[in-house]
């Protein structure tokens, strides 16, 4: 093991952390939604096993209203995302690379691979792609082929991550969204550059193909519900002098929240802060058994089963967030702290400068919050996205109405610096 | 000198034949008055005498007495007639006749009428008196040296009125004379600066010289003193000490300081004197002294130099040289340059050949190689980390580094394991004389050095120095922030011991150690990290320890042999979780010995043992990393690790002997050759290297070399490469072929250009492959292979202005190209820090009052960089992996920077107190070092580098008076 690279990333972290602790302006954080992005994609369930289909869906959001155009397509390798997750092989040549090394006796067809393409509509399925003993077969053939073709074409070698298939054998998704009606095309994708990112989106994933795992089906986490309360609880008389009834129901501040409603979305006061929180169903939490370390002294081939870990990130329209993302680890916290977040939707703002905006955007996104009539907000759209540490993910959007100005003769308790995001 | 004394006695001698003449005269008149009625009415009167000669007959005889004579006085005064009427003989009798003959008379009369008359005359002869003569010297009864002096004597005597004396100075070296003094007895006196007054009775005898030595006792020092250099206390030789008296011109004493800079005056007179002392190189001063009766006046003067540091030559010899390009630095020359921290390793970064490195990284980047290709040696044992991390200081105290040889390439087979160039620190030994400190404050650490004598051939020194970030950073860190056991801080110390009690060998002891270290714990229920890591803090360990002992033998024969061996341990380790962290346990011992064998005065045979062994202890565990981009933009990819995670845990040998030859052949005096061959073994890859080595040197012209070298160099992969399990076994150690040519021009012995040019050839270089490989029958990742390639040719120009005239300074400037093979293409791709222009400038000078000024200049092509050109949204993880542009194919505008600081020194009679304000940046020049990027890269903006930054330090410099250690 290369030890002194590791040493390097080491070092790298502690400079960048130097360097860029106290220079430069701040960019717009990911957390903060105002281009067209991808905040997720989701395979369900995100490991197939024999007989089972997949289903791809995608969480895009576009500003405005208008068309989401997709392409999907998978790949029998582990694609990258520094080659925008492109297959290396089409579909025509890999077939005849197997067709090529098929023991004497077995006939091409059996290897006949589902279409690479998987379509333009905003969902796509995918089956487990061929007969399991076949795939470990598969594993094999692809190791020798890619240890053949190393030598003429190191990028072939670089897809296959593993020769081992004891864990099931990953495969790559590939998702091109693009604004507007029209799917991407060839053309497009091999000019595309970054600034072109607002208007076409590559995403990929990977999904694993059960072969002998003994572990349970592995299902995505399931986000149940989002939560919102007032960080303070002296902001309480505050809100409900604006009319903000909702934050009545809640006697204890330590333990109640309020679920956010997708038809009756609560208002929320600029300027005052709150926490959101998201909840994950926890039998959607699995236990599982990693495979021990390669390397490892361990006779066993597996560790003891252990809770799935979750990593929660935020995004929101306007306003910022404390932690756009936090992690549920089973034994060092709770589902119940793990998914929170505060919340924080600033007047204006003078403390952001990404974008060059300055803070007009939060303005710009709410032009009712210059009427006074603070009944009248605007709608700020608010995601959670979980995932679990097999690729595993579900999400939740929900939406508030940020309302005006505070009234007149209330301080708030929640005055202070932005939450300062990045 | 004139002795009148014979003069007078003549007179004497006249007087008294004068006397005798009238008693007879008047019995002549008596006589003729009985004879009739006659009477004398006025006696014969003598107007006229002459002196009878006494003759050598009677003188020798002893004879002396009264010879009677009767005169016959004509009418007009004259003597007609002259009878013997009582003689002496022995001639005397003849010689009164002959004086009275020539008498002369007042002529006598008888009743009043002039006439002749006879009377009796008496001559009365009396020996002469001889004169005296003394000879003698003064002498130092102590030292039996002659001392010059002022001698008096003085007649005690009743024979002489008045009474004889007379004084006189000696000569330098003492003697004295006096001639022709009037025999008797005296009384002498000496006086003699510095001494006792001397007196002593004499007694000359007549018509002899006297020969005495008078020994005098040298009266005691009574204003005794020591002369020191103010600030360094450093005692001060052949200073010359005046002592005046109040507004006098002329000294009243003056002597010169010895070697340990003491003085003294004997015999001072009680007062008020002024104390003046001049010496070159440092201020007249002057100090008022008061000397009591009876009192030793003692005191210690303190005269301050002119310029502390200064810059000038500290030995005129010029060095020998052999290797084709090696620039030697002077702690005194580097140790001021602004930007450097003082770190006098760092300064090699100014040198021709040496890329510039980002921001305040120590990285030696020389002639287009890689950092890690470069070596730093103390004493010739490899530095296991030459400096703190983040780019703190080096981690020796630069106080104890005598001088720094930097080789740019083609060096001599005595160093090995390296395929870049080779920094070597020499160390001085600590101060044998007396005893030494320095305290050194500035804003990162504080650095204290204590040296000096424990017997006469015993001599130690100890340093260490601490940083404070840790103490500064939790005041600046928001309290909700994380908890932080051990912020970032490094602490280094080092112990000399040097012993030189053995005739033609020198034994030094060097043990020196450093530790960084960072530890930061996260809240236990806040964890962070994604999916595959749970990170529970930072903790980041970079210490080691090393121990030197080194035996140089130079006997009074044609040998020279220097060994050494060193021992020592370094761990670096990195713990963020349960999965991820590593530990490498690196521990190692060094043999080396270096015999040269002078055969004749064109043929000197070097060679040595050059020899590493230890073992190399590794843990180590990574997470998936699953969809993790390791994509890199040379084609090549990452090492193709299981998606799985991995753990590694194994103790791995390290046995590199090593071995080398070079003759230093000199066919005539201005022609050098150096064919060198040196064999390493690399016991962890298996293999063995042979690298042959040419250089040589060549004084064509009056102050004019032509140099020119080529070799093999070769080195070990980096660490791990060849791991069993997650490494290439079969890596092969790296290699370089390497060329330069070049020539040197001294005009001046304190000026010199020098232009050389060179090529290198680079392959064999370790690379990451995602290449699988068929290896026993089994298929596996690569890993690591051999691929890489390079090359590096440029051109290099010095003109150095060494320390003289108290200024120093080098202007270097670097035409290079440096490139990567980039196995995607199949082209040449810049390498990362291929710079096309690197120019740089240092300069130092003393100004008066204690002040010091130096600069640096830089300006430098950018680093090239792939551009990073577009994204794709990696779901799994919520992060952007980036796309990459063609290799390298962007550059960084331009970097241009000066450098500015000031010293300032004051000086206190025991100790110096110096302040620096270093500059960095003075005109803030915002200098891109590389590009940030938003989340998804869609937006961009430049990493600056340091804007203009103000340091300042403080240095207390104390010196001890001793005992003082007499050198050898």
């Amino acid at each position: 093991m290369n030890v002194d690279l590791k040493f390097r990333l080491a070092l790298l972290v502690l400079l960048a952390l130097a360097v860029t602790a106290c220079q430069g302006r701040r960019f717009e954080p990911a957390s903060s939604v105002s281009k067209f992005r991808i905040l997720g994609l989701q395979a369900s369930p995100p490991e197939i096993r024999p007989g089972q289909t997949t289903t791809l869906r995608a969480l895009a959001v576009r500003p405005g209203d208008g068309p989401i155009s997709y392409r999907w397509t998978w790949c029998p390798f582990a694609t990258q995302g520094n080659n925008y997750f492109e297959c290396p092989v089409t579909q025509e040549e890999l077939e005849a690379q197997i067709a090529d090394n098929l023991p004497d006796g077995v006939p091409p067809s059996v290897f006949q691979l589902p279409d690479f393409d998987l379509g333009t509509e905003s969902a796509a399925a995918l089956p487990y792609p061929i007969a399991q003993p076949l795939l470990v077969a598969l594993c094999q053939a692809i190791a020798q082929a890619s240890a053949d073709a190393a030598e003429e074409d190191s990028r072939f070698a670089g897809v296959i991550p593993q020769l081992s298939c004891d864990e099931g054998y990953e495969i790559s998704i590939r998702l091109i969204a693009t604004l507007g009606d029209q799917p991407a095309t060839d053309e497009m994708l091999a000019n595309l550059r970054a600034q072109d990112q607002n208007e076409v989106i590559v995403t990929g994933k990977r999904v694993t193909l059960w072969i002998d795992s003994e572990n349970e089906p592995d299902i995505n986490p399931i986000v149940e519900e989002l939560q919102i309360r007032p960080l303070h609880e002296e902001d309480r008389e505050k809100l409900l002098d604006a009319g903000h009834d909702w934050v009545d129901e809640l006697d204890d501040f330590e333990d109640d929240w309020h679920t956010i409603d997708p038809d009756d979305p609560p208002a929320v006061l600029v300027g005052v802060r709150y926490e959101l929180r998201s909840r994950v169903d926890p039998d959607s939490i699995q236990f599982y058994s990693k495979l021990a370390p390669a390397g490892g002294d361990d006779d066993e081939r597996y560790r003891p089963p252990a809770s799935e870990v979750l990593v929660y990130n935020w995004f929101t329209t306007a306003g910022a967030l404390s932690d756009d993302e936090s992690i549920y680890v089973e034994g060092r916290n709770t589902l119940e702290s793990a998914g929170v977040t505060e919340f924080f939707i600033p007047l204006t703002d003078t403390t952001q400068d990404f974008g060059g905006a300055n803070g007009e955007r939060f303005i710009d996104s709410c032009p009712e919050l210059d009427d006074a009539d603070t009944q009248n907000g605007c709608e700020v759209r608010v995601w959670s996205v979980v995932r679990d540490d097999r690729r595993g993910q579900g999400w939740l959007e929900a939406r508030v109405l940020a309302t005006g100005i505070e009234p007149e003769g209330h301080e708030s308790g929640s005055s202070g610096p932005d939450f300062g995001t990045n | 000198m004139t002795y009148g004394w014979l003069k007078f006695l003549a007179m004497l001698l006249c007087a008294s034949a004068l006397g005798y003449a009238v008693g007879p005269a008047n019995a002549v008149a008596q006589e003729k008055q009985g004879q009739g009625d006659v009477r004398v009415t006025k006696p014969p009167k003598l107007v006229d005498g002459a002196s009878a000669e006494y003759t050598q007959q009677a003188v020798d005889a002893r004879v002396e007495g009264p010879v009677k004579l009767r005169l016959t006085i004509s009418e007009v005064g004259k003597v007609t007639k002259v009878e013997v009427l009582e003689g002496l003989g022995y001639g005397l009798d003849e010689a009164a006749v002959r004086a009275a003959e020539k008498f002369v008379f007042e002529p006598a009369e008888i009743d009043n009428q002039p006439a002749a008359v006879v009377l009796t005359f008496t001559v009365n002869f009396s020996l002469p008196i001889l004169p005296a003569a003394l000879k003698g010297r003064v002498l130092d009864t102590e030292t039996g040296r002659g001392v010059p002096a002022q001698v008096a004597i003085e007649y005690t005597g009743d024979e002489y009125d008045p009474k004889p004396s007379a004084t006189i100075e000696t000569e330098v070296d003492g003697t004295f004379a006096f001639e022709e003094i009037p025999p008797g007895a005296y009384k002498l006196r000496l006086v003699v600066r510095g001494y006792d007054d001397y007196e002593s009775d004499l007694v000359l005898p007549a018509g002899e010289t006297s020969e005495v030595a008078f020994r005098v006792a040298a009266s005691a020092q009574n204003v005794v003193g020591r002369v020191r250099e103010s600030g360094t206390r450093k005692a001060l030789a052949a200073v010359k000490v005046g002592l005046f008296e109040d507004d006098a011109a002329e000294p009243f004493a003056e002597t010169f300081t010895d070697q340990e800079g003491r003085f003294g005056f004997r015999g001072v007179p009680p007062g008020r004197f002024a104390a003046r002392f001049q010496a070159d190189g440092y201020f007249r001063s002057a100090a008022w002294i008061d000397v009591a009766q009876g009192e030793i006046t003692d005191g210690q003067f303190f005269i301050e130099a002119e310029f502390y540091d200064e810059y000038t030559v500290k030995t005129t010899a010029k060095r020998a040289r052999s290797e084709v390009s090696r620039r030697r630095l002077e702690l005194e020359e580097v140790r001021r340059i602004p930007g450097t921290g003082g770190d006098i390793v760092r300064v090699v970064q100014n040198l021709p050949g040496v890329a510039r490195a980002p921001g305040l990284a120590g990285l030696l980047i020389v002639r287009g190689s890689a950092p890690q290709d470069t070596r730093v040696y103390l004493d010739g044992d490899e530095i296991p980390a030459p400096y703190h991390f983040l780019g703190g200081p080096a981690v020796i105290n630069s106080e104890m580094i005598d001088s720094l040889e930097f080789f740019p390439g083609n060096f001599s087979a005595y160093y090995g394991r390296s395929i870049g160039g080779v920094v070597d620190l020499s160390t001085r030994s600590p101060n044998s004389e007396r005893i030494h400190a320095i305290a050194e404050v500035d804003l990162l650490d504080t650095t204290v050095l204590v040296e000096g004598p424990i017997t006469e051939d015993f001599s130690i020194a100890i340093s260490g120095r601490r940083s404070y970030f840790d103490v500064f950073l939790p005041l600046l860190l928001p309290p909700e922030g994380p908890d932080i056991f051990v912020a970032p801080r490094y602490y280094d110390a080092q112990l000399w011991l040097t012993y030189k009690g053995f005739e033609d060998h020198l034994l030094e002891m060097i043990f020196y150690v450093s530790d960084d270290r960072v530890e930061i714990l996260l809240p236990p229920d806040e964890p962070v990290g994604g999916q595959d890591v749970v990170i529970d803090g930072l903790d980041f360990v970079n210490a080691f320890y090393r121990g030197q002992f080194k035996w140089q033998w130079r006997p009074r024969l044609p040998i020279e042999n220097d060994f050494f061996m060193s021992y020592g341990a370094n761990r670096i380790a990195f713990d963020a979780a349960e999965n991820l962290f590593f530990k490498l346990d690196l521990t190692t011992a060094a043999i080396r010995n270096d015999l040269r064998l002078k055969m004749s005065d064109h043929f000197t045979l070097r060679m040595g043992v050059d020899s590493q062994f230890g073992f190399a202890g590794v843990e180590f565990e990574s997470p998936t990393f699953q969809d993790q981009d390791f994509g890199e933009p040379d084609g090549e990819g990452a090492p193709n690790f299981a998606s799985d995670s991995v753990r590694l845990e194994e103790r791995l040998p390290i046995m590199n002997p090593g071995v080398y030859v070079e003759p230093q052949i000199k066919p005539y005096d201005k022609l050098l050759l150096l064919p060198g061959l040196r064999v390493d073994h690399f016991g962890s890859l298996g293999r063995t290297t042979v690298s042959p080595r040419f250089a040589t040197r060549w004084d064509f012209a009056d102050r004019w070399t032509a140099k020119g070298g080529v070799g093999l160099f070769t080195q070990a992969p980096t660490n791990g490469t060849e791991d069993p399990t997650f490494g290439n076994p079969r890596i092969k150690p790296e290699k370089a072929l390497q060329y330069s040519l070049g020539a040197e021009w001294r005009p001046l012995d304190y000026f010199e250009l020098d232009v050389t040019g060179y090529y290198r050839d680079l392959y064999d270089l370790a690379n990451t492959s995602n290449e699988i490989v068929e290896i026993n029958g089994e298929q596996r990742p690569l890993f690591f292979d051999n691929e890489g390639e390079g090359r590096a040719f440029g051109a290099e120009v010095l003109l150095r202005h060494y320390p003289q005239n108290r200024f120093f300074g080098w202007v270097a400037y670097t035409l290079g190209w440096s490139q990567r093979l980039n196995l995607l293409t199949g082209d040449y791709a810049p390498f990362d820090f291929d710079q096309r222009h690197i120019f740089t400038f240092v300069g130092g000078y003393n100004l008066p009052l204690g002040f010091d000024i130096s600069g640096r200049f830089r300006l430098t092509t950018g680093n090239p960089f792939t551009p990073i050109i577009g994204s794709a949204y990696n779901a799994d993880r919520d992060g952007y992996d980036r796309v990459f542009g063609e290799q390298n194919s962007a550059r960084e505008p331009v970097f241009h920077q000066l450098d500015i600081r000031l010293d300032k020194k004051f000086v206190f009679k025991s100790w110096l107190l110096a302040f620096y304000l270093d500059v960095s940046n003075i005109y803030n020049k915002m200098n891109q070092e590389g590009t940030r990027y938003n989340f998804d890269f869609t937006d961009s903006e430049a990493v600056r580098g340091l804007p203009i930054i103000p340091t300042i330090g403080v240095k207390g410099e104390f010196w001890a008076d001793g005992p003082v250690i007499k050198k050898r």
